[in-house]
């Protein structure tokens, strides 16, 4: 194993999860997790038992937060593991992985097998103090990966010890904003991601690698699933491991280009008025994009 | 007529789904439902409505229209709703009384008429965004406006899909 100099402000779901089974897998440790433990209930966004007294509120939170936000992959994954289990392995092949990463997005969270130390911090959305306060006592030079989705705050970007690392499903700056990936199909034909060290702004920082990706192997049956539950498991299993697999080649490349620092990587800057940035995609867009990852019919057939 | 030369031109290059979507009397039907709906909104009391009328009408300063349009567009993407009236800088809602069908439909028809020019992905920006604004429309009242809106949508959308 080898000790990565990343701290990851996990925000549980299967973002974080894919993050930290890649690089598990590839034999990184992280330096340190801040693990972001919502005081509110995700779904029904009433604050979780807030009676009791921290130390006890705080399992109890987390227990919640790991149900609600890890509910899909394990929908998928392991009540459907002989439908899926070939797939998996397929999928990963397809981005060079181990497909041993997968068992991160629907294991019970033990976070210690992914870092030398874990801080949890119960905190209401990442504007709470107690989340600053989490990183401004970190280490100077603190390079910091954002798992979660949404904009960071300026309040926390600005803390003097840490650069955010972020990695966002489109090339940057072509493809800013939500849906990433669905809107990446659709105007670029295929997948793509982007690591960049955050700065104020929706997607705007300094573009550390952005890349097309390869369309991924589809599950048996996905193109008869309702957009909905297509949309679900895409969002459960190949988004993340999109992010984590450009995760894991920028890291890859700062080891052997630069010495393993993730702090001062080289990095292009975004002019604001550079690329596009799109909103949540409607249904019937959605369901085109979704017909771009589906084989092309063959030649020949049904052509008039 | 100026579109639907255009158009012609182009039905002889042998793109036809592209431009099954300009087809003259097709552009024209829109061109009317686009006045229609002008008028309907052109002395409607609440003010986005009245500022609807005006984008349809052109004849706007072209960068504060854009200007208006892309926030607009924000509130019909982001906050999913669209108000009565605004500030100046279409930020705050003055008025939270939700806009008027005929309103959500003028919006609609002009992000399609945006979503008919230009690069591809913000064709599909701009489409995406019409979209919106049917289902914030609501269901289908029994006008023809919402149902032709819709058919001009999905024609485009399949156009600009088949363009590289």
């Amino acid at each position: 194993m080898t000790r990565l100099p990343l701290t990851a402000l996990v925000h549980e779901g299967p973002m974080s999860r894919a993050y930290l089974g890649l690089l598990r897998a590839q034999g990184h440790r992280l330096e340190r997790i801040v693990l972001l433990v919502q005081s509110r209930d995700a779904a029904t966004r009433r604050p979780v038992l807030p009676w009791l007294p921290a130390a006890l509120r705080r399992p109890v939170a987390r227990l919640l937060q790991d149900m609600r936000m890890n509910h899909w992959p394990r929908q998928f994954l392991q009540r459907q593991r002989a439908d899926y289990g070939p797939w998996l392995q397929q999928l990963a092949g397809a981005y060079g992985v181990s497909p041993v990463v997968f068992d991160s997005l629907t294991e019970r969270p033990d976070h210690q097998q992914y870092a030398d130390v874990v801080q949890e911090v119960l905190a209401d959305g990442l504007g709470d103090p107690a989340v600053a306060a989490a990183l401004a006592a970190l280490p100077a030079r603190s390079t910091v990966l954002f798992t979660g989705g949404g904009m960071v705050p300026a309040s926390l970007l600005a803390l003097p010890n840490c650069r955010f690392i972020h990695v966002h499903p489109g090339v940057l700056p072509d493809i800013r904003g939500a849906d990433g990936l669905l809107w990446s199909l659709l105007v670029r034909g295929r997948p793509g991601a982007t690591a960049f060290y955050m700065a104020p702004g929706l997607d705007t920082g300094d573009i550390i690698q952005a890349s097309d990706l390869d369309l991924p192997p589809l599950p048996p049956g996905f193109a008869d699933l309702d957009p909905a539950t297509a949309y679900r498991l895409l969002y459960a299993v190949v988004d993340p491991l999109l992010r984590a697999v450009h995760l894991g080649r920028v890291i890859a490349w700062a080891q052997a280009a630069h010495g393993g620092d993730l702090f001062n990587l080289p990095a292009q800057a975004q002019q604001a008025d550079d690329g596009r940035t799109f909103h949540f995609m409607h249904a019937r867009l959605r369901q085109q994009a979704l017909a771009r990852l589906l084989p092309a019919p063959a030649a020949g057939k049904g052509a008039a | 007529m100026r579109a639907g030369g255009a158009a012609s031109a182009r039905r002889c290059s042998g793109r036809e789904t592209v431009h099954m979507a300009e087809a003259p009397e097709v552009l024209m039907s829109l061109d009317a439902l686009g006045a229609q709906l002008q008028q309907a909104l052109q002395d409607h009391p609440a003010p986005v409505a009245r500022d609807i009328a005006l984008l349809i009408r052109g004849g706007d300063d072209p960068a504060a229209a854009a200007f208006r349009l892309q926030r607009y567009q924000r509130k019909v993407d982001v906050a999913r709703q669209v108000m009565s009236a605004y500030d100046a800088g279409i930020q705050r809602a003055t008025d939270p009384t939700p806009l008027p069908r005929d309103g959500c439909l003028g919006l609609g028809w002009l992000f399609w008429r945006q979503a008919r020019q230009g690069a591809r992905a913000d064709r599909l920006r701009w489409l995406n965004s019409a979209f919106n604004c049917l289902d914030q429309a609501g269901p289908d009242g029994g006008d023809a406006a919402g149902a032709q809106l819709q058919q001009a949508l999905d024609t485009l959308l399949a156009a600009t899909l088949d363009t590289a």
